[in-house]
């Protein structure tokens, strides 16, 4: 695959987070695996910048399996995510 | 008591609010300054997205150019939002002063506006995450971001609403629900005019909230100006980031 052109295979989800907040969520996967994400929208992440550790770390997940891993990582690393659950973040991509 | 140094209110554009606005944050981390308060309005006109939204998903970046809209990333995360008829608060403070969860944190400083509608004799309640409601409509919308022992704080304080024009900037998911939308940001969206009938005067609304903030926050306020270090660091991050395409369309 060409690095250039894979935001062009990126699949766009949108999920509103019942009591939260609306994810905007670029996704390309294969074989259920996740190979790029990009996840955008109206929440709060404390630090800002975990945003892209967070991106980084989800690469190479099972897009249906990832919730409890993620929990812990965002334990772990002392991150705060306001708007939305990892569990949320499951379900809006895991259906795709 | 302790004591908060006000800066007094500043018209001007949104890039240079946002680069003022971390200016006096990072002065605050060096240890160069404390708790500060200040007030500002958006000339021109500008949508600010948050820090994780798409400047091309959210806004339609033409006609805001063709309107003279300026359009700019803030350093907080939440959603994207239209500064026209706005007074706009931005607040510094020590974590150690406010509460260490971040909702409850947000509540404990939106009491500041809770208040000063109080003073304006319009009862409003704060709506988790970070709103603040008249009934079931939102008056001020707030976001905050922590970094080095120190709380940003800033939010909005709707003066006037012009529906039609915010949604000729903001790009709706669904073209098709877009009358739709319109009509229910017209039920749960408000303003000091829409509950007041009045027209007030930005130099009065700072007072009131000034004094609200301090009394909720347990300030004493003393009237200062940006020193020369934030000056200087605003003109840096304006330049280097508020005014940049490579930051503005990060994501």
């Amino acid at each position: 695959m060409i690095p250039g052109i894979i935001k062009d295979n990126m699949k766009k989800i949108d999920y509103k987070v019942d009591g939260g907040k609306l994810l905007r969520i670029e996704l390309l996967q294969e074989s259920g695996i996740i190979k790029k994400i990009k996840i955008k929208g109206d929440f709060f992440i404390y630090p800002e910048e975990a945003i892209f550790l967070i991106e980084d770390f989800l690469i190479g997940k099972k897009i249906d399996e990832f919730s409890s891993l993620l929990d812990d990582f965002l334990r772990e690393n002392k991150i705060e995510v306001i708007g939305f659950a990892p569990l949320d973040l499951e379900v809006a991509i895991g259906g795709s | 008591m302790k004591k908060i140094r006000h800066i007094k209110l500043i018209e001007d554009r949104g890039a240079r609010q946002m680069a003022i606005d971390e200016a006096i944050l990072n002065s605050a981390i060096k240890g160069l300054s404390g708790n500060t308060i200040r007030f500002y309005t958006w000339k021109p006109s500008a949508i600010s997205i948050g820090f994780f939204q798409s400047m091309k998903e959210e806004i339609d970046i033409d006609i805001a150019k063709k309107s003279g809209v300026d359009v700019v990333r803030r350093y907080t995360g939440g959603g994207a939002v239209f500064h026209q008829h706005e007074l706009t608060y931005s607040l510094v403070v020590s974590e150690k002063d406010v509460p260490s969860d971040i909702v409850e944190s947000y509540e404990h400083i939106c009491r500041g506006i809770i208040l000063g509608l109080a003073e304006l004799g319009i009862s409003a309640s704060f709506s988790p995450i970070n709103d603040i409601l008249v009934g079931v409509k939102k008056i001020s919308g707030n976001a905050q971001t922590r970094k080095g022992g120190y709380v940003l704080q800033h939010g909005t304080i709707l003066l006037d609403i012009d529906v039609e024009k915010m949604f000729s900037l903001l790009l709706v998911p669904n073209e098709k629900i877009k009358d739709k939308l319109i009509k229910n940001v017209k039920e749960r969206v408000t303003s000091l005019y829409l509950e007041s009938a009045k027209n007030y005067k930005e130099d009065f609304l700072e007072e009131i909230f000034l004094s609200s903030f301090s009394k909720a926050l347990g300030f004493v306020s003393v009237k200062g100006e940006l020193s020369n270090y934030e000056l200087q660091e605003a003109e840096k991050l304006l330049k280097e980031k508020y005014e940049n395409d490579s930051w503005n369309y990060k994501r």
